[in-house]
């Protein structure tokens, strides 16, 4: 198979292309579903094809296939240099690509257990028996668990030499239950929402999640949110569960700091960014203890592989120094344009696409706090768990955020349960505002699986390590 | 493209290969090219050719879906066949299937485009070039996607469904910038020809000279004009929560409680209907059952929700043909929406209002703040405007937006008489409105 790789390239570089790399994937998921008893879902999908990416007249061509054969290989080669040269008739610069090293490598993310050789009986019967628990609780009127499991085989090969196979596991679940009364519904999920929390790991990870043994208190919470007071509009001291701030970093911060939005090559879609290169090393984006990586490295993290989808291994680039800003996210096209090297987050989504610059694991760095500590150093707040809903401008400064659950602080104590929270800002405002983030007993990287991009639309699976953090002066309640 | 014979042979293969009781399968293919463009050159070139087949096998009621892109390998269709009965084995009962529909006449609907199909690289290039050189005249950076796309896609059952339906379309979007002022036009056709750029590129040019000096406003209800892009926006989004049956069925909707009162407006009329070609039409479900056009909201009246066989066989309702694909969890959701256009234009709209604003089109909205009651938030994008008795006076920097729809489509107080359609999965067509009161919940710094 790797002649027939080869050989697109060698075709592509005959055809005229400066540069040429093909992509071969060999992409199995598994994705189950359990709802109030029934199995909803119990799905496998296996999809193979190649894209091959060309530089031709000093302009960008790609092509990709299903077909996975030489000849075809060769026709799609063919169609990449031809796109490319229809590209070059609207250009002004050459496409440059920065230096990198070239490798010829394996890598395969490290696993206990295959989840693809684990029987479906075991997976569904951790499903069916947290479901079971999520409906004994009366007032839950729709209870859900889901697994999914994803394996990527993925074979790089570019015209600068480079040779590197991938192997990239991926697992997660969660639970949700719904409480409905008449016009009011409300959700509890675990340990996220929109289908809980994921890794690159092997089954091992959805075992560790421990479903089941959560699943009462989820049910509970539910339903006592149906009775709750709604959360007050005010603004006040706030306090963010994890993964809700793995959202918000995602949203004000791992978007704005990719480098190809920067430059407004995603402008007429999902927009710009006000973290302009003027502002690098000028912007103080947040408080002094707001420290953000970005770390394609970090052990199980969903945004973590061994080399990016132009061959450039994975690395930790600081972002956010003591709430400096420092760093972007870069590919090899846009990092010669600072002077760069690429920080090897360039992917795409499937054979089908294109790399773009892509989160990886972007990840605010633990503090200092112990989680109760903060709550008893807090006279008066709202403390918010789990994202409901997420929205923000196209510059990303104005955000939205709804949550599942909220509760007062009171004293320094966390009081009754308030329903619908949620919280509006503008970014750096609201990063300067952080003075307490709890420390790494409290730090847990969270997967999403469903970051959106691009055109045609792209998926990415990224993650964000976060641990709970207090924000003052910020505006709750802004539900209506 | 591999035409209605051999896509059917192919599932006929695979479903006589089944154990199943019932067992039906979907086949699809897709040749899509996209030109992405921005700084008014060409940055993303990229084009796919895909294939995909589906197989759900039934025995009793457990219920094995498999799919795989190897659709002309015989070895790979023998796999898949056997993946989705090994599934099927492993299955629990599910008490919610209730079989798959019986054959029933699909109508042919010739939404195929031989020449969107062809179009070449060269000439989607050629078309960006002459949106840029609208925009060279005045600076103007532009930016954008020009998209050209052919699918079929097939259905057959075990019980003799068959269905088959080739379609193409090609689909423009630009937002154009210069400095802090920026502008926006799209269209989308089956047919290539149906797009014109010079139009495209003179409406998004237009817009952004006109939105200049933006001034703030305060967060706070006004009465709005919302150009059909804003429009589409709110309405797609609506009927996919709220007009399901499922989602009725299980207490996720408004329609739960509210099928057949008075919801909103005396003149919003919604429909759905997968056979009108004035949309992107698509004559049967992904169960393969034909089309029925379904009226939602009749007269501010909310009317009805769709179905597909399992929600309707469990209503004892007639099937209307918007099923999901197998594996889908979501239900049936409206997918061919259609609003009832009103006797105004824009001009008209606005001379209605003594102070509020007009609203392009929305930026990330989001809608799971509260289901039940339709509360969306999102923020306005490219060219918001306030409106000063009846006209249209300054630029406005954006704001954000959070309010239910269930209010703002019960405030509705005149739409205009030309209905565009407006792009998206299947995408809507939707007149401009004039909405009372749209509650604004904060602003940004541009």
């Amino acid at each position: 198979m790797k002649d027939w790789l080869r050989g697109a390239i060698e075709h592509a570089t005959k055809l005229g292309a400066s540069y040429a790399d093909i992509r071969l994937l060999n992409l199995v998921t598994e994705n189950i579903q359990v709802k109030n008893g029934t199995v909803e879902a119990i799905t496998s999908r296996e999809t193979m094809g190649f894209g091959i990416r060309v530089i031709a007249n000093g302009s960008w061509g790609f092509a990709s296939s299903s077909l996975v054969n030489e000849g075809e290989m060769r026709r799609i080669a063919d169609l990449a240099v031809q796109i490319a040269k229809a590209s070059s008739t609207l250009k002004k610069d050459d496409v440059v690509l920065a230096e990198t090293e070239i490798y010829q490598d394996k890598y395969v993310t490290p696993i206990k257990k295959d989840p693809f050789a684990v029987p479906l009986k075991g997976k569904l019967a951790i499903l069916i028996e947290a479901d079971k628990i999520l409906r004994a609780n009366k007032g839950v009127k729709i209870a859900e668990t889901n697994m999914r499991f994803f394996r990527t085989e993925k074979t790089f090969i570019s015209s600068d030499g480079a040779d590197i196979d991938q192997v990239i596991y991926e697992s997660g679940g969660g639970i949700a239950a719904t409480a409905i009364d008449g016009d009011q519904m409300q959700v509890r999920s675990f340990p996220n929402s929109f289908r809980g929390n994921y890794g690159t790991a092997g089954y091992e990870y959805v075992e560790d999640l421990d479903l089941v043994g959560h699943a009462p208190r989820v049910a509970e919470e539910a339903v006592a949110l149906l009775t709750a007071k709604e959360c007050p509009s005010k603004t006040t001291t706030l306090i963010i569960g994890g993964s809700q701030l793995a959202l918000q970093v995602h949203e004000s911060c791992g978007h704005p700091i990719e480098l190809d939005r920067v430059f407004g090559m995603e402008a007429s879609y999902a927009g710009t960014s006000f973290m302009t290169p003027d502002k690098l090393n000028k912007l103080q984006y947040g408080s002094k203890i707001v420290n953000i990586n970005a770390d394609a490295t970090t052990p199980g993290g969903l945004g973590t592989f061994g080399y990016d989808d132009e061959g450039v291994k994975a690395q930790r680039t600081p972002i956010i120094k003591e709430g400096l800003f420092v760093g972007y996210l870069t590919s090899r096209e846009t990092a010669i344009k600072l002077c760069q090297k690429s920080n090897g987050t360039s992917r795409a989504d499937g054979w089908w696409n294109i790399p773009l610059i892509r989160m990886i694991n972007v990840n605010l760095e633990p503090g200092d706090w112990e989680f109760d500590d903060m709550i008893k150093d807090t006279d008066e707040g709202i403390y918010v768990e789990t994202n409901k809903s997420w929205s923000i401008d196209d510059k990303r400064l104005n955000f939205h955020f709804g949550c599942e659950i909220g509760w007062e602080i009171k004293n320094g104590k966390l009081g009754d349960i308030v329903k619908n929270p949620a919280y509006t800002g503008i970014t750096p405002e609201f990063w300067n505002s952080c003075d307490a983030i709890c420390n790494k007993n409290h730090w847990i990287v969270w997967g999403t699986p469903n970051c959106g991009k691009g055109e045609p639309s792209q998926t990415a699976h990224v993650a964000h390590g976060t641990a709970p953090s207090r924000f003052r002066n910020v505006k709750v309640g802004v539900s209506k | 493209m591999i035409g209605k014979e051999r896509a059917l042979e192919i599932l006929q293969k695979v479903i006589a290969m089944s154990d199943g009781d019932e067992t039906d399968a979907m086949l699809s293919t897709k040749q899509s090219s996209l030109t992405r463009f921005a700084n008014s050159t060409i940055h993303q070139n990229v084009s796919q050719t895909a294939s995909d087949i589906n197989i759900r096998i039934v025995k009793g009621k457990r219920i094995g879906v498999a799919s795989t892109d190897r659709i002309n390998d015989e070895e790979s269709l023998k796999k898949l066949v056997k993946k989705a009965s090994t599934i099927a084995d492993f299955q629990e009962e599910n008490p919610n299937y209730l079989g798959m529909p019986d054959p029933s006449p699909v109508k042919e609907i010739d939404s195929f485009c031989q020449a969107t199909a062809a179009y070449s690289p060269s000439q989607r290039a050629e078309a960006v070039r002459t949106l840029v050189k609208v925009c060279d005249k005045d600076s103007i950076i532009a930016s954008g996607s020009f998209k050209t796309e052919s699918n079929e896609i097939a259905i057959a059952n075990s019980k003799g469904i068959a269905a088959y339906h080739p379609t193409t379309s090609a689909e423009i979007t630009t937002v154009v910038m210069k400095g802090e002022q920026c502008g926006y036009a799209a269209a989308s056709s089956n047919h290539v020809s149906d797009i014109n750029i010079q139009a495209i590129a003179e409406e998004a040019t237009d817009l952004c000279r006109r939105n200049v000096n933006q001034i703030e406003v305060e967060p706070g209800k006004y009465d709005v004009v919302l150009h059909p892009y804003a429009v589409a926006d709110l309405i797609s989004i609506t009927c996919a929560l709220e007009f399901g049956a499922l989602a009725m069925q299980e207490g996720r909707s408004f329609m739960s409680e509210k099928m057949g009162q008075k919801v909103f407006s005396d003149s919003l009329t919604v429909w759905d209907d997968g056979l009108d070609v004035s949309g992107m039409p698509m004559p049967f479900d992904f169960e393969g059952y034909p089309k029925q056009k379904v009226v939602l909201i009749e007269n501010g009246v909310a009317k009805n929700v769709v179905y597909d066989t399992a929600t309707a066989r469990k209503a004892g309702k007639p099937l209307t043909g918007h099923a999901l694909p197998p594996g889908s969890t979501w239900g049936p959701i409206p997918i061919n929406v259609f609003m009832k256009p009103g006797s105004e234009t824009l001009d008209s709209l606005t001379s209605k209002i003594k102070k509020g604003l007009y609203v392009t089109r929305f930026h990330y909205i989001n809608p799971f703040l509260d289901i039940k009651r339709a509360v969306f938030t999102g923020m306005t994008r490219d060219g918001t405007f306030l409106i000063e008795d009846g006209k249209m006076t300054k630029a406005v920097k954006n704001l954000r937006f959070t309010m239910s729809m269930i209010d703002a489509f019960s405030h509705l107080d005149g739409l205009t008489q030309q209905s565009m359609f407006v792009g998206g999965w299947f995408g809507v067509r939707v007149p401009g409105a004039l909405i009372r009161g749209f509650n604004f919940s904060g602003k940004t710094q541009f």
